[in-house]
């Protein structure tokens, strides 16, 4: 089965082995020069020191060079990240789509399925070797983008960038198997290439939007900092902030709105001739002897819950690929004869 | 003697539409059995059922006397299945293909196949997408043949090849089956493709049986006769008529019947082989076992 399997789908992992090199190669290419350049500015330094080194011109001079230089131009870098986006997709609709699919429409499940290999083995084999291959590639990409990633995530994406997130971490690789058997599944219930194609397309893209935009940011629920006027404390650098808004506290600490009064008899306090922060000074001192406080109120998922975020999502669609192997194995054992 | 295939009122129903109803079989081991029914008639189906990729709607089917379904392995390892318009992997070389069904199957008898594929000058390292019609069908047949099996089931093997390569895979069949003495199973819609060779015949026709028999049992039980139209009416009292066909007075009939016919009125003759299977296909409703009512009123 072993060779059945290479002979069957060689065209496709041939090409997913090229592309696999392909970006290994620029991840390694790229991966030096900004090394290079993250060194040559200081900014290596920087976060040898495990300093916040966002903002300083170090920063900004690295962000630059992996936009505009590293790539070639910007162009090349967005094109790399949509590709990389794009393919645990490419996965699922030209290797796991055509699986079964294919065998139906030429009719040659009809010459598969009557040898002495039964049919439920056939398919465990053909999905545990196809699944085993691309983990071990996803696997190997994965570890490249740990190495590359150092320098780049601090510059540019930070941690919960959408690409730092979603290609550049240990999820990539859950994505990339439940894609695959997102295929093979839909291939094996529709029984024809491109409306499985089609189907898994946009079943894995409604998904990945669906959990991304919606419940990802709140796998746990998220902190909530209430910071005073003029204090200096903030959510963790890197943390993935979920909203930041104003709100006025009254005594007891409650939300509550302005009386319009208040607002009225504060503003007239207030003389031309101040500053800004004198303007906000003497209103806030006027808001507080009226028994009322400004504050920012910012919700927040801290950053020391991203591996675990990752394990939540890797969980979810590890599930999700369990489920859809469970149904196609049922298909093709039970339901399909 | 075992059965190869057994069928107790089988069914198979897509939606609305049964592909096959109240099938009751047995095919007897040893013979080359010619199914034999028109387009659509079920044979596909039964076979598919035979073959454990389909399952039943009702009924059961054994097939070398267990279920195809349940014991998979061990009823598909000793057949050999030749699926309608042979399918092979068409990116696949010739010798591929005989490395995949080595590797799909405990059995393979992999120097058999070369001998003969050499013999038919069929080269091993062509692509089978791009070997003839004829070739495709001739491998099909080595592949069933490599797992050394006892039964060789054939659908529609002819269907879609010219007359020539009709003839060469006729000529490649019959010279394997006298070889390993198998019993085979061949649909067709075409009753001279099968008359040659086979000596079992099934008449599927309306999703339903009408004949499982020896071809020796239905030459000798149907009759030609030949005589006067007036007297139909009479020999219809004690015979099964299938067919009437009628030139003025002078009438031929197409009869069923288990005794030897002496009226003189008749001059008795040999039935041909197609003329049975096609008055049987022409008439779905009629079948060895319906009364002579209803051939009286088809007469009158």
């Amino acid at each position: 089965m072993i060779w059945t399997t290479w002979r069957q789908h060689r065209t496709e992992l041939l090409i997913t082995g090229t592309v696999l090199l392909l970006v290994l190669l620029i991840l390694l290419m790229t991966g030096i020069t900004i090394a290079g350049e993250s060194s040559r500015t200081g900014f290596a330094a920087c976060l040898a020191r495990q300093a916040d080194c966002s903002l300083s011109p170090a920063q900004s001079a690295v962000e630059n060079f992996i936009q505009n230089q590293a790539f070639g131009n910007s162009t090349f870098y967005t094109l790399f990240q949509l590709a990389l986006l794009a393919l645990p997709l490419a996965v699922g609709m030209f290797v796991g789509a055509h699986m079964v699919a294919r065998e139906y429409e030429e009719g040659t499940y009809r010459l598969a399925w009557t040898q002495s290999i039964s049919r439920s083995r056939w398919l465990l084999v053909k999905v545990a070797l196809l699944m085993g291959l691309l983990l071990v590639a996803s696997g190997i990409l994965c570890a490249a983008f740990s190495w590359w990633k150092i320098p780049v995530v601090a510059a540019t994406s930070g941690l919960w960038g959408s690409t730092n997130y979603d290609v550049w971490s240990i999820v990539a690789i859950p994505y990339t198997l439940f894609s695959l058997m997102l295929g093979i599944c839909t291939g094996t219930l529709v029984r024809k290439t491109v409306p499985a194609m089609a189907i898994t397309l946009v079943v894995f893209v409604i998904l990945r939007v669906v959990i991304e935009v919606f419940w990802r940011s709140y796998f746990l629920p998220p902190l909530v900092m209430t910071i005073p006027v003029n204090s200096t404390i903030a959510p963790p650098p890197q943390a993935l902030v979920l909203s930041d808004t104003q709100e006025i506290l009254d005594r007891r600490g409650n939300q509550t709105s302005l009386p319009s009064s208040v607002k009225d008899s504060c503003s007239a306090q207030i003389s031309r001739d101040e500053t800004p922060q004198e303007v906000s000074d003497t209103y806030n001192q006027c808001l507080a002897m009226h028994g009322f406080q400004f504050v920012t109120v910012v919700v927040y998922q801290p950053p020391d819950r991203f591996w675990l975020f990752q394990a939540i999502e890797s969980g979810i669609y590890l599930c999700l690929t369990a489920f859809l192997f469970a149904l196609t194995f049922w298909w093709v054992k039970y339901r399909f004869i | 003697m075992v059965n190869v295939l057994e069928a107790s009122s089988l069914g198979k129903r897509y939606g609305h539409k049964w592909a096959l109803r109240d099938c009751t079989l047995q095919i007897p081991t040893g013979y080359i059995v010619g199914l034999v029914g028109p387009n659509g008639a079920g044979k596909t189906t039964l076979l598919h059922l035979a073959m454990g990729l389909l399952k039943p709607t009702q009924g059961t089917i054994r097939t070398l006397g267990a279920d195809p379904v349940k014991n998979a392995r061990q009823v598909l390892s000793r057949i050999g299945f030749v699926s309608q318009e042979h399918p092979l992997y068409k990116t696949f070389t010739v010798k591929d293909m005989l490395t995949w069904g080595g590797k799909m199957n405990l059995r393979w008898s992999e120097d058999m196949a070369l001998k003969r594929l050499e013999h038919l000058g069929i080269p091993l390292r062509q692509q089978t997408g791009r070997l003839s019609g004829g070739q495709q069908a001739q491998l099909a047949l080595l592949l069933a043949l490599a797992k050394q099996p006892e039964l060789l089931v054939l659908d529609e093997p002819m269907a879609s090849l010219d007359p020539l390569a009709r003839h060469e895979f006729q000529l490649l069949l019959k010279d394997v089956v006298v070889e390993y003495g198998l019993t085979v199973i061949i649909s067709s819609h075409i009753v001279s493709d099968l008359e040659r060779f086979c000596d079992y015949l099934v008449i599927l026709s309306a999703s339903r049986v009408q004949i499982s028999s020896t071809v020796d049992q239905l030459l000798q039980s149907h009759k030609l006769l030949i005589g006067s139209y007036e007297k139909a009416k009479t020999i219809a009292q004690t015979q099964t008529i299938l067919q009437t066909r009628r030139n003025a007075e002078q009438c031929t009939l197409l009869v069923q019947t288990q005794n030897l016919i002496v009226d003189p009125a008749w001059n008795v003759q040999a039935a041909s082989l197609e003329d049975i299977v096609l008055a049987y296909l022409a008439q779905p409703t009629v079948s060895m076992q319906n009364n002579k009512e209803e051939q009286l009123e088809a007469i009158q």
